[in-house]
């Protein structure tokens, strides 16, 4: 499983949608209800279970599926 | 914290503001400064480095010039010449900012008597249903709450000070994404107490892996103070369910009531056998739409609560009213505001804008008069998700908007925003409703429950055209809203 695969297990244990469900426009919190207290939960998550850093000034605008795949994108073609 | 207190020591008014996000201000955080230090004039405004930077490139030269770091002000002190002063009890400690994330919010003055009085009252009611004093029963305070909030204030820093307990305070964002280490801490370090808004449990509660649960020993945890927002019995039966596997009781859960404008408490239940609730009386149900109402406790030490109609008549048990309390907790007023604190007062009672009803000595808190919503234990005023609504949603064809909350779902409190609209395209109106809901999402962190799309002239007003956000409510919750988007 790549990165961006896995990260998406970890936001639909957390926000209880399907994977299916989580494209690419889906809004964190609008459509999956992922508030501040489970954004911090969601970006830690990842970061551990992934061995990946996502830097606190881009933790901000993380807004929907696509912006963490994109992140992860990133990590996955420097690493 | 060591500014804040110094400034204690010096008489010089602290206000703690809530922190910036991780990069500094945005536009909205310093919006919300130049509101505060335009109600509060401050001499000085002392943050971290990254705040300040951020206030220097962004605010206005009369916010930037008096903003400074710890480390300024302590190079800008004299060592000699200190004297501890004397202090009057009744005068203003400090203010604590209450009300919403944008906007001006109002500056609860704290003196020193009201708050060593509702510290002293809350350590004798956490004792009440303990073997023995809450002294005798409990070593430390694990926190994980913030300062510039009056459960993190007074609940935990002050708390520990002026009665001597230990206290461990982890920063609010650790505890947010790892809410492990917080429960952690208070099963490691002995005989412990904490204290936290309703949804901090139920985040506990959803997060925590089983295998992180089964290194758990929660036996020594004495207290759990759950308040500052709706208090659901959901909520605390599925943190007894989830926890009590690892030593966790459920008659540790203490709910308890209280605002700033009283310091910070002013009932707690003395019982120590978990949430209790009574039926919401007929008609009260349909404030939040709740049917069972989990009872916040009874009147702390020294203070007094009753309940009364709109014609300030004192009402029976069972009785819904707007709650007014009196006692040794109280504010000296609101800061540079002598009319808004006039109108908070009747009779020497403080008018919570809270409803309830009193029943054997207990309160059970059914809803709201104020115009607030709590989410998060942080709260939330209608017109700025309103604001937002407007904006993002609908443009010129969006009229009025109210927002309220209502208790639908198990947790607490959930948005409902209703925006009049002249759209009648279907396709027009679930753009307008995505747009909102988006908006709300991005700018608050924040699900909102529902989005109605109703015609021009539904959202009631006052002759003056002020919302009628409760009697909107009301109209939802019966199903009486017409929506344009299900024809």
């Amino acid at each position: 499983m790549n990165l961006e695969q896995e990260a998406l297990e970890i936001i639909s244990e957390i926000c209880g949608a399907e994977v299916s469900a989580l494209q690419p426009d889906t809004e964190l919190a609008a459509d999956l209800g992922i508030d501040s207290p489970k954004a911090l939960y969601m970006v830690v998550e990842i970061e551990d279970r992934l061995q990946v850093e996502i830097p606190d000034d881009q933790v901000q605008d993380l807004k929907t599926i696509g912006d963490v795949l994109a992140i992860l994108r990133e990590q996955e073609s420097s690493s | 914290m060591d500014a804040w207190l110094g400034a204690l020591f010096l008489s010089a008014l602290p206000v703690a503001v809530a922190p910036a996000g991780l990069m500094g201000l945005d536009e909205q955080s310093m919006a919300r400064l130049v509101s505060i230090v335009e109600r509060v004039e401050p001499r000085s405004i002392v943050c971290g480095q990254r705040s300040r930077k951020s206030i220097r490139d962004g605010a206005r030269p009369e916010v930037s010039e008096i903003t400074i770091t710890p480390e300024d002000l302590r190079n800008g002190l004299r060592a000699s010449g200190f004297r501890m002063p004397k202090g009057d009890r009744e005068e203003t400690a400090y203010l604590q900012l209450t009300s919403g994330s944008t906007g001006a919010p109002r500056a609860v003055m704290v003196s020193h008597r009201a708050a060593i009085q509702n510290v002293l009252a809350l350590d004798d009611a956490i004792g009440s249903p303990l073997p023995g004093s809450a002294q005798e029963s409990i070593d430390t305070i694990i926190s994980w709450l913030p300062q510039h909030h009056d459960m993190g204030l007074i609940g935990c820093l002050c708390y520990s000070f002026i009665c001597g307990y230990e206290l461990v305070m982890l920063p609010p964002q650790a505890f947010l994404a790892r809410p492990r280490l917080w429960l952690e801490h208070l099963g490691r370090a002995g005989r412990t107490m904490a204290g936290s808004p309703s949804f901090a449990y139920q985040h506990c509660t959803d997060r925590l892996k089983d295998g992180e649960i089964e290194q758990l020993d929660l036996a020594g945890w004495q207290a759990a103070m759950i308040g500052a927002e709706m208090v659901r019995t959901e909520v605390v039966e599925g943190f007894v369910d989830r926890f009590e596997g690892c030593g966790f009781r459920r008659g540790t859960f203490r709910p308890c009531y209280g605002l700033a404008e009283a310091s910070l408490v002013v009932t707690m239940d003395r019982f120590g056998e978990g949430s209790r609730t009574r039926p919401a009386p007929a008609g009260s149900g349909a404030e939040f739409g709740l049917s069972e109402i989990v009872s916040s406790g009874a009147p702390v030490m020294e203070t007094e609560v009753r309940t009364t109609a709109p014609d300030a008549r004192v009402l029976a048990d069972g009785e819904v009213g707007e709650i007014r309390i009196k006692g040794e907790g109280l504010f000296n007023g609101y800061y540079n505001q002598p009319e808004a604190t006039a109108r908070c007062f009747q009779d020497g009672w403080l008018r919570s804008g809270d409803l309830g009803f009193l029943f054997e000595g207990e309160l059970y808190v059914t809803g709201r008069l104020k115009d607030l919503l709590i989410i998060h234990g942080q709260n939330l005023m209608p017109h700025e998700l309103e604001r937002v609504a407007k904006s993002f949603g609908g443009g010129p064809s969006t009229h009025r908007t109210g927002a309220f909350s209502i208790a639908r779902g198990a947790e607490g409190e959930e948005i409902v925003l209703v925006s009049e609209v002249a759209e009648r395209d279907p396709e027009a109106l679930a753009a307008i409703e995505r747009a909102v809901r988006v908006g709300v999402g991005r700018t608050f962190s924040l699900a909102v429950a529902d989005v109605l799309l109703v015609p021009p002239g539904t959202i009631p007003v006052t002759t003056s055209g002020k919302i009628r956000r409760r009697q909107l409510r009301e109209s939802y919750l019966e199903g009486r809203l017409r929506r344009m988007d299900r024809g």
